[in-house]
């Protein structure tokens, strides 16, 4: 199991009340699989992944990523295990306007020690597999919103975390676009990367092994 | 109407909203702009202000350059070629021009005088002789019974004085009483027949005197004053005139001219005795040369030009900085608003109303602004003028004319008018729709927007760069000055002066007190030597007569070597080296062969050769030649910077008569000794007092007083420069963060530690802080070059100073960093990326 949560609880204070946003979540997800996560607006999607991507600590419950306990992890046990570990796709690309796609790909490989031609070679490598060759020195404001996904993918992926996760990594885009997307995810989980994506869309849904369902903050079976 | 009141009130609310850069950019403005009102007072006051009379652009000052054998004494009103003699003075007041071109002819001279009205306590400062026309020539009217008049000066002159109103006020407490009293200057009863008007200090900026008496009473109040009532080639007195209507300068120059042409060639030729061809020409070619006179006769003014004006471009560059504070505080509200604004587009707002609101939000700044910075101004000024030195001798006052309070009110407007409006006007024209879509900060916190943020950040980090740097090579200027080596020894000299004529003794004894002053100070405790000198050391003073050497030439432009009237012990008191020769005893007296001791500068300038001593001077074909006995080292003379000047020495026991005569004293304890000479005096002389005592090294500092407030000013500039510039840079960051949160967000999503974050803040900071850095010193370099006339024995790149300087940006900066960065670093990236 590369994801194990356990009775896990998330609470947001909202103006001064304590709203459950996740509740005795019980989760786990294996090594190479496929999992799609659906749930009306509001269910607490983001939420979730956000905790599964480290970004969130604020719950209680037990988590275990690839082995470690987080729970018990300190800030500097997360960020490195976020790292090693995790890459993100999200609904919005987040690429930084004002870095070429190059640069934008090249920039998760700046945080981990890397040597520099090890990262040119990884860049390349990202840009020939993607098709991106012709773009690298393109600003993201210069491609189609398809295209900004692409390098969003690319450079998710280019560290080689464990675990991808995408937060409607389709829900920007024309559908043709998100077809292609969703090609390449499900690529990548066939190559071996254990992939977790939220979606509205149930075409996209399905073609995940497995999909579950988040309503009010918990979760079941779709 | 009710309109204005909506804007005004929507403009509040904006304000109310976001207030805190606002109030960044109160305080900024309200700093830069209080510094440079206060500033630019002191300017005003010291060289543009026109003197409290009527009509002061009509008045005319006079100077007679060229050559002068005689003796000739100045003061601050001028340098020696303004000075005329008494009876030239007079002759030019009654020449045919004067009733035609000019109105009239003034003449006027400050002197020392301890003053006393009845019952009161004495107080040392000035007194001003005036001609009897000097106040009807000014058009000045009384505060309190009458000026002088006419009648006051004739011949031997009426016993009368005129107080100044300032004294009046203070030591008098403006008692209406005192008219017919008697005020006592130098021990002379002097009646008191009026008040001058308010705010009128005389004509002479840094002379201002406590009284104005007759200037035919000279020889009864100065005891410093030869008996020169009658003397052609003593020159002393200055003078002004007052252009007739529709008279130019030039005019009344040529036709004052004529006469001096007359009076030069008919009276004042035939006196000049054993005066050879070539100089009788040079005599002749004399011609008075009229000057604008509206402000004065002060070459005070003139000497602090350039620092002032110094002061005034650190003040400049305040302003600068603290404009492109208010534009970058205001560029990032902008560009924080811009949503704000397309909304209110899309809802029908004009451009106009936008644009009006803008304008009420930046005239709302600027008046809070100009309010502000006035009692800031005041305050700068009281500190510039209680604290610093030389702003006294100055006499400038911590007061601001109006066009000071006129400068204020331009500047705060043009200040947030051009640097807040126009930011404003550009987060506007961002394309609504891009602004809407809930990109407006992304958008025009664009790469070319956060450029030319960057860019007036670093406009502001040079620029305080350089006033720091400024201000640290002028405090490097102000310690080489008190580095000086001097040529004289100040460590443990004590020096102090007495005038006996002034309590009416006669010249023999006269001198028997300054002999027996000059033993008994040396049997004192402690005291290693002492001496007189006629000339007080280092206080700006200068004697100087014609002296030539029998058979050698007189080098052009030394006609009147400087020179000291001096006691045996002088050399040895003052640490000065006899390099040939001897010092002079106490046998050096009247009687005994004339003698001198002249320094290496002379013999230089004299070309006395090798072996000086021996060769023979002469100051008058009516006196004996004077043998040099003695060739002492250079040592300063009336000032620590320049070259020290060719001097020669007599000893003052062949010169009888003197009047006033200067004591240093070389003692183990300075202050002890201090204690003792009064106590002294008063045995030998009673009612004698004792003036000007004080340490030789106090009189050094006093002489850097106006450097060492250039040194204050730039310094605070510098201080206020920074804090501006951190302040903007806080603003600036803080506001860039703001806008980066979604990047910063998306880094550490991707990995990114908070170190690297951090580290990639400060290399964006300092990058920025490099670059101005660089500039602010070219810039500082470059300054320094040209104002290396303020600057004493100061390298402009001194590295020490521009490494401090550099060193208290960086950590100016890096104080204005931490805050705005830890702040982004605080907010969840989970958070900086919902909101997108
Ligand atoms: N920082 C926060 N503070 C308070 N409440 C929050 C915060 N973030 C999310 N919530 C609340 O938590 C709940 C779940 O939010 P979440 O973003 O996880 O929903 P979602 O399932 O991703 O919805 P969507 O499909 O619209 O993206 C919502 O009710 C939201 O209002
Ligand atoms: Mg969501």
């Amino acid at each position: 199991m590369i994801v194990q949560l356990r009775q896990l609880d998330r609470i947001h204070v909202q103006a001064g009340l304590r709203v459950p946003v996740l509740r005795e979540i019980h989760l786990d997800i294996a090594e190479g699989e496929f999992l799609s996560i659906v749930g009306p607006s509001g269910s607490g999607k983001t939420t979730l992944l956000n905790v599964l991507g480290l970004m969130d600590h604020d719950w209680s419950g037990e988590y275990w990523l690839d082995g470690s306990a987080v729970h018990q992890a300190g800030a500097r046990q997360r960020q490195a295990l976020q790292r090693s570990a995790v890459g993100f796709i999200f609904q919005h690309y987040h690429l930084l306007d004002d870095l070429t796609v190059a640069e934008n790909l090249e920039l998760p490989l700046s945080y981990r020690d890397l040597p520099s031609t090890a990262r040119r070679e990884r860049v390349q490598a990202a840009l020939a597999r993607f098709g991106l060759e012709g773009k690298k020195g393109l600003y993201p404001a210069q491609l189609s919103g398809g295209q900004q996904q692409l390098v969003a993918v690319a450079r998710a992926v280019i560290a080689r975390p464990r675990l991808l996760l995408a937060d409607e990594p389709t829900g920007a885009l024309h559908s043709s676009q998100g077809r292609e997307i969703m090609a390449l995810l499900t690529e990548l989980n066939r190559e071996g990367m254990t992939i977790v994506q939220v979606t509205h869309n149930p075409e996209f849904a399905a073609l995940a092994a497995r999909t579950v369902e988040l309503r009010d903050g918990v979760l079941g079976a779709a | 109407m009710t309109k204005l009141m909506q804007d005004l009130r929507s403009a509040w609310r904006a304000i109310l909203k976001r207030p805190l850069p606002w109030l960044l950019a109160l305080v900024s403005l309200a700093l830069g702009i209080g510094s440079n009102t206060a500033v630019w007072s002191l300017y005003e006051q010291a060289l543009l202000r026109p003197l409290p009379v009527a009509q002061a652009e009509r008045l005319v000052n006079l100077s007679a350059p060229g050559l002068k054998e005689g003796s000739t004494t100045n003061n601050v009103a001028g340098p020696r070629d303004d000075v005329l003699s008494y009876p030239m003075l007079r002759d030019l007041a009654v020449a045919p021009a004067v009733g035609r071109e000019l109105v009239g002819i003034a003449g006027h001279r400050y002197f020392t005088a301890n003053t006393a009205v009845a019952g009161e306590a004495t107080t040392g400062g000035r007194a001003m002789l005036v001609t009897g026309n000097y106040f009807s020539l000014l058009g000045l009217s009384p505060a309190l019974g009458r000026l002088l008049q006419p009648a006051d000066d004739e011949a031997q002159g009426r016993r009368v004085a005129v107080l100044a109103h300032a004294w009046w006020k203070q030591a008098l407490g403006g008692d209406p009483g005192i008219l017919g009293r008697s005020v006592r200057v130098n021990g002379q009863a002097l009646e008191v027949v009026g008040v001058a008007p308010p705010g009128f200090r005389g004509t002479t900026l840094g002379g201002q005197p406590q009284v104005y008496v007759p200037m035919s009473l000279r020889w009864e109040l100065d005891p410093a004053a030869q008996d020169d009532r009658e003397d052609r080639r003593s020159y002393w007195a200055y003078a002004f005139g007052r252009l007739a209507e529709g008279v130019s300068l030039e005019q009344a120059q040529a036709a004052l001219n004529a006469s001096y042409r007359g009076l030069l060639s008919e009276v004042e030729l035939p006196l000049q005795q054993g005066m050879d061809a070539a100089r009788q020409e040079r005599f002749l070619a004399r011609e008075l040369v009229l000057t604008q006179g509206a402000r004065g006769q002060s070459s005070l003014g003139q000497s602090a030009a350039p620092a002032l004006l110094l002061l005034q471009g650190a003040a400049a560059l305040v302003l600068l900085i603290t404009c492109l504070n208010i534009a970058n505080l205001l560029l990032a509200q902008g560009a924080a608003r811009a949503g704000e604004y397309a909304l209110r587009a899309s809802i029908g707002a004009s451009r106009q109303r936008l644009a009006r609101q803008a304008l009420i939000e930046a005239a709302l700044l600027a008046t809070a602004g100009a309010v502000l910075s006035l009692p800031v101004a005041s305050l700068a000024l009281h500190v510039l003028v209680a604290w610093l030195p030389g702003a006294d001798s100055m006499g400038l006052l911590p007061e601001s004319g109006p066009s000071s309070l006129s400068l204020t009110l331009v500047m705060a407007l043009a200040t947030t008018l051009a640097f807040g409006l126009f930011p404003a006007l550009q987060s506007m024209a961002a394309a609504p729709l891009a602004a809407l879509r809930g990109e407006g900060p992304r958008a025009t916190g664009s790469r070319a927007a956060e450029r030319f943020r960057a860019a007036l950040a670093l406009g502001q980090v040079a620029f305080s760069m350089m006033a720091l740097a400024l201000a640290g090579l002028h405090a490097q200027s102000l310690l080489n000055l008190a580095r000086v080596d001097l040529g004289l020894r100040s460590e443990g000299v004590v020096g102090f002066a007495v005038s006996p004529d002034r309590s009416g003794m006669d010249g023999a004894s006269r001198t028997q007190l300054f002999e027996t002053l000059e033993r008994e100070l040396a049997a004192l405790p402690g005291v290693r030597a002492a001496s007189a000198s006629t000339v007080p050391l280092l206080t700006g003073s200068t004697w100087g007569t014609d002296i030539a050497v029998r058979d050698g030439p007189t080098p052009q432009g030394r006609d009147s070597p400087f020179y000291n009237l001096i006691g045996p012990a002088y050399f040895q008191t003052l640490g000065t080296t006899v390099l040939q020769g001897r010092a002079f005893s106490a046998g050096d007296r009247e009687g005994a062969p004339r003698v001198a001791i002249v320094n290496e500068s002379f013999v230089e300038a004299f070309e006395l050769g090798p072996s000086p001593v021996g060769r023979r001077l002469t100051d008058s074909p009516r006196l004996p030649d004077i043998e040099i006995v003695g060739v002492v080292e250079d040592s300063a003379y009336n000032a620590v910077r320049g070259p020290k000047p060719p001097l020669f020495y007599l000893s003052w026991r062949q010169n009888p008569g003197l009047r006033e005569m200067h004591f240093y004293v070389h003692t183990d304890d300075p202050y002890g000794l201090m204690a003792m000479i009064p106590p002294l005096l008063a045995r030998l002389a009673p009612d004698l007092p004792v003036e000007r005592l004080q340490t030789l090294d106090r009189t050094i500092d006093e002489l850097h007083d106006s450097q060492r407030f250039v040194t204050a000013l730039a310094a605070v500039m510098a201080v206020l420069g920074t804090t501006l510039s951190a302040l903007g840079l806080y603003g600036m960051l803080g506001y860039t963060l703001a806008l980066r949160q979604r990047e910063i967000g998306i880094r550490r999503a991707l990995g990114a530690a908070p170190w690297q974050l951090v580290a990639m803040v400060a290399g964006r900071v300092g990058r920025l802080l490099l670059a101005g850095i660089l500039f602010g010193m070219a810039a500082a370099i470059a300054l320094a070059h040209l104002g290396r006339a303020l600057l004493f024995e100061v390298d402009n790149r001194d590295p020490a100073v521009l490494l401090a300087a550099m060193g208290v940006i960086v950590l100016a900066a890096g104080l204005a960093c931490v805050v705005p960065t830890r702040r982004a670093l605080a907010i969840s990236p989970m958070e900086a990326l919902r909101c997108h």
